[in-house]
């Protein structure tokens, strides 16, 4: 099978402000017509990473290829990547056909050729009717299409959504995700988006690229990451309600199994770890919401319940284990269990995440 | 389920009986009085401007009984308002269209560009405009005079773009520093150079500061009269403040008030042509940098 060129390649990538490290030693492939988004909470890098990319800032060492050409010091028009901007960044003078077609009349295109294009990318977008109105007569899923009209326009190698649902309303923002999602069906253009929101990540993404304090923690297929989390971190980030992190003691480390307690009197045997851990040893284990039920059996952890929240379609219980730690929980259907009545967790064992002191997750599987 | 009872906490301060406009009063006061007194003076010049000698130091504010038009030509010939006009036209012309012309991409790049000396280079237009003008009457003086440019209205010029700059700069250095940068960012990849961000984006959206700098400066200059007095000599070069002055001057010895009156008309109504045409614009920019 032959080798395709990747659509980008960073490696080695970093910047600092000052003495502060914002990207440390950053690697990243993504192949051509991938849509791949840079998730991690705020101050993460992503952002910088993102202008980075688009030129906007300077690293401090590393390199950048787009298409196998070095674009590390290469000025930002010369890398034709295009950006939509969080805020839009419309031009407030110029009306919607102005600010689309404002890097062709930059470029010296001929006329006819930029008013061609520029309704080709209005029909798209279906904004054609929009063309002759300023910004500031736009909504703002309006606006929105527009910026992303003056990125289609040029038709660039690699496109950069910074945030570019964060100024939307929740029922606008799911339309405008479905809508890039089918957008980037339709063109097959590389796309790079960065986001905090996970929902945004999971629903959009071919590869997610989660980061904390400029360092990538784990790429992989949304699946792949919620199901298979490196570390501690990622296992934390991805899922709403967030993974329950909660302390065991290890009684049993053997080739056989793994036995640990949690709490006073829960007990859960799960596969072996090959002897990674020794017994007496108190680790840290993650549990997803979904991923309890309620019955009776061995791996019973009994709970008290503190709060019960009916979403219709699901049950989230809020619950303590006999020595305080809480745990949420998110039982498909309808059940109603009183507040402070007891209830016994049976935890499926190949879905619950170890992690070591150093907060990997020893039940990770890299893949290649 | 028990029916309780949310008793609202009690207000923080005794909230004030007297309704806002009451309170408001004072303010409105002082400020039709400033009104009342402003446009008192306005009515009483054009009134007189049209009166004849003997009824203008009688009639006070009533209407002339017979309009007198040829105060105006009087004052257009014989005090020679007109040339005066052109010259102040030329050199407050020039000089704001100079001063706009350095102040704002200089203001520019000290909002937006990253270099070392820029704060330096900020605080000294500063400081520039914290020297009063009778100050600089000597140094201004002799520099002229070792240009041979003394009793010129191209001195006068340069004079007045220099002593402008300072605080113009500042002025806009505020609008631009205001303006997102991402629309920077977005130019820029879109394939455009310094200049160009500068031209197509950042100078557009800076129009209103560009207008409050061109009214303010137009104002001054227009009316300036301390440093046009020190530099200019000969009457062929005097601007219309010094040609008021001695339209006045020459008026004391023919009595022929209407006349002065008439100059002043004339002086004054280029300014309020001006800012009646730009106030709406320049309001804008004033309150631009305030509020995002």
């Amino acid at each position: 099978m032959s080798q395709s060129i990747p659509a980008f390649e960073a490696r080695g990538v970093s910047k600092s402000y000052a003495q502060t490290a914002v990207l440390k030693s950053i690697d990243l492939t993504i192949e051509r017509g991938e849509f791949v988004v840079l998730l991690g909470p705020s101050g993460c890098g992503k952002s910088t990473l993102m202008r980075c990319i688009a030129g906007l800032d300077d690293i401090g060492g590393g390199s950048f290829k787009i298409e196998g050409q070095d674009v590390t010091n290469a000025a930002p028009a010369a890398r034709d990547v295009a950006m939509v901007f969080q805020s839009y960044a419309l031009f407030p003078h110029m009306n919607v056909a102005d600010n689309i077609g404002f890097g062709m009349r930059i470029a010296r295109r001929p006329k006819a050729e930029i008013a061609e294009r520029v309704l080709a990318a209005a029909k798209i977008l279906k904004i054609e009717h929009l063309l002759n109105r300023k910004p500031k007569a736009l909504s703002g899923g309006q606006r929105q299409r527009v910026a992303i009209g003056r990125a289609i326009v040029r038709n660039p190698k690699i496109f950069l959504f910074d945030e570019p649902l964060s100024n939307l309303d929740a029922a606008l923002r799911s339309e405008t995700r479905v809508e890039i999602t089918r957008l980037h069906r339709r063109i097959g253009n590389t796309m790079i988006y960065v986001t905090h929101d996970q929902v945004e990540a999971m629903t959009m993404a071919d590869r997610i690229v989660v980061m904390r304090a400029g360092v990538i923690e784990q790429v992989g297929a949304p699946l792949e990451l919620y199901n298979n989390p490196r570390n501690l971190f990622v296992a934390t980030f991805l899922g709403q309600p967030p993974t329950n992190i909660v302390s065991a003691s290890v009684e049993q480390s053997s080739s056989d199994a793994l036995v640990l307690r949690v709490g006073n009197a829960g007990r859960l045997t799960l596969p072996s770890i090959n002897g990674a851990l020794k017994a007496g040893e108190v680790i840290r284990i993650g549990i997803r919401p979904e991923s309890f039920s309620i019955g009776s059996g061995a791996g019973i952890v009994p709970v008290t319940v503190d709060l019960v929240e009916q979403l219709g379609n699901e049950t989230q219980i809020y619950c303590r284990l006999d020595d305080g730690q809480s745990l949420t929980l998110n039982i498909a259907g309808q059940i109603n269990p009183p507040v402070g009545s007891s209830l016994d967790l049976q935890i499926a064992p190949e879905q619950i995440m170890v992690f070591g002191a150093d907060d990997q997750n020893l039940r990770y599987s890299a893949k290649q | 389920m028990s029916d309780t009872v949310y008793q609202s906490p009690p207000p923080a301060r005794r909230i004030s009986r007297v309704p806002g406009w009451v309170r408001r009063l004072p303010a409105y006061f002082l400020v039709w009085m400033w009104t009342a007194f402003t446009l008192a003076a306005i009515a009483y010049v054009l009134l007189s401007a049209v009166k004849s000698k003997r009824e203008v130091l009688r009639s006070g504010w009533n209407l002339p009984q017979e309009f007198i038009w040829s105060n105006f030509a009087t004052a257009w010939n014989v005090g020679r308002l007109g040339d005066y006009f052109l010259n102040s036209v030329m050199v407050v012309g020039g000089s704001v269209f100079a001063i706009l012309l350095v102040s704002t991409p200089a203001a520019y790049v000290l909002a937006r560009a990253k270099f070392p000396g820029r704060e330096a280079v900020t605080n000294l237009f500063v400081l520039g405009m914290g020297i009063p003008i009778p100050m600089l009457f000597i140094p201004i003086f002799g520099i002229l005079s070792y240009l041979r440019m003394t009793d010129s209205l191209t001195g006068l010029s340069l004079v007045f773009i220099a002593i402008s700059i300072p605080v113009t700069i500042y002025l806009l250095t505020g609008f631009f520093a205001s303006l997102p940068s991402e629309l920077e960012s977005a130019a820029v990849l879109e394939g455009c150079n310094d200049f160009q961000v500068f031209w197509h984006v950042m100078l557009p959206m800076a129009m209103p500061g560009v207008l409050t700098a061109l009214i303010l400066n137009l104002i001054w200059l227009w009316n300036e009269y301390q440093l046009s007095l020190v530099i200019l000599n000969s009457p062929d070069n005097r601007t219309l403040p010094l040609g008021l002055y001695s339209l006045q001057n020459a008026m004391q010895y023919t009595g022929d008030w209407p006349g002065m009156f008439a100059g002043v008309t004339i002086v004054i109504i280029p300014t309020i042509i001006a800012y009646a045409l730009l106030s709406e614009k320049m309001i804008a920019g004033m309150t631009m940098g305030a509020v995002k």
